[in-house]
């Protein structure tokens, strides 16, 4: 009744982010672990396939992958500028799918309002 | 209890909602579509959309007890259930006024 | 919870970081401590890191520490106090320089924790007000 395929592509976004953050996260707790590699998270493309296939998204855990990026000598490939960037990033894109499913809340509630 | 409002289908008063066209997301017509009986018909789409609003309240509910045990996954999730809970609750409550008013109307008219 | 598990996670990176710092500023307070003739020198500690069930839950362990080398390095000073038969004094075997690197870059692992868990605390917090209003 409620929910059409943009709010349930936003709703997997928001998952894919948060899950990105707390891989994020991991990174950076272990910059200096031996052997330690870069953990990394995708669900833009699994979710630019269910849109383009006309399927609807589905919110759940994404793949993680570890970065193939050159290790140090101790065998720990973690880029801290790296994670640095990529966490604001996700922190920001997390805020744009709240503002962006606020929106579609807000145009629901307005057509119920004037009906 | 389905005879007086069968025939009437929608009420001139729902095209509001039912005409979301910007929207796509409220569809008056939707489960319920496929769950009414044969004369189709207001009060099936009514009790269609009664059902999915009890399980989006299921959903919240169950989710809300998670979040409550620290199980929780994404307070994003339980926040989207809730909204779209009480969405779909004021959705089914103005679509029930609409049919309400409308039949009070038409019943005016048959004096 | 992804965000909540982001918040235990960097915890773990901010105690393992912090025992970092702690070992560095030890070494470094004793970087000409001596000891009397016949006794080891001052061992430079290491912390021993190790991945928090990789793959898994996630963060970082601190699984002990290692020491560096007792031998230390002998300098000849026969007036110091510590001097042995020969007059040779040892000192520990650390190297200022690289325990500076070491200091900034536990240092800055720490503050990257601290902003880990300010971003996962403010993500969190916007997405209580999603459907308000």
């Amino acid at each position: 009744m409620i929910g059409d395929t943009t709010m349930s592509a936003l709703h997997a976004s928001l998952s894919g982010l948060a899950q990105r953050q707390r891989v994020t996260a991991d990174n950076i707790a272990n910059i200096n672990t031996p052997g330690y590699l870069a953990g990394r998270v995708d669900f833009e493309s699994a979710l630019k396939n269910e849109l383009a296939d006309g399927e609807t998204p589905v919110a759940g855990r994404s793949a993680e992958l570890r970065s193939s990026d050159p290790t140090n000598t101790n065998g720990n490939n973690v880029n801290l500028d790296t994670e640095t960037v990529i966490q604001t990033e996700t922190g920001l894109r997390y805020q744009l799918a709240l503002n962006a499913l606020n929106g579609k809340y807000a145009q629901l509630r307005s057509a119920l309002r004037t009906s | 209890m389905t005879s007086p409002i069968t025939g009437i289908g929608f009420a001139p008063g729902l095209s509001a909602i039912g005409d979301t066209s910007g929207i796509g997301s409220l569809s008056a017509a939707g489960p319920a579509a496929t769950t009414g009986t044969g004369d189709g018909g207001f009060a099936d789409v009514l009790t269609g959309q009664i059902d999915a609003l009890n399980g989006m309240h299921g959903t919240a509910d169950t989710l809300a007890r998670a979040a409550a045990t620290g199980d929780l996954q994404d307070a994003h999730d339980y926040m989207i259930a809730s909204t779209e809970a009480s969405l779909a609750t004021d959705t089914v409550v103005t679509l029930k006024n609409q049919a309400v008013a409308a039949f009070t109307e038409i019943m005016r008219m048959n004096v | 919870m992804a965000l909540f598990d982001s918040i235990s996670i960097s915890g773990t990176g901010l105690y393992a970081h912090r025992k970092w710092l702690d070992a560095v500023s030890d070494n470094i307070a004793n970087i000409n401590t001596t000891n009397a003739p016949g006794e080891d020198a001052f061992r430079a500690r290491m912390v021993d890191v190790q991945a928090f069930n990789y793959g898994g839950e996630g963060g970082v362990r601190v699984a002990g520490a290692k020491f560096g080398s007792a031998e230390g390095r002998m300098v000849y000073e026969p007036d110091n106090a510590d001097a042995d038969a020969d007059g040779y004094v040892r000192y520990p075997d650390i190297d200022l320089g690289d325990q500076m690197t070491q200091l900034m870059m536990a240092q800055r692992g720490y503050q990257a924790n601290i902003s880990s868990i300010k971003a996962a605390t403010e993500a969190y917090q916007s997405a209580l007000q999603l459907g308000k209003g």
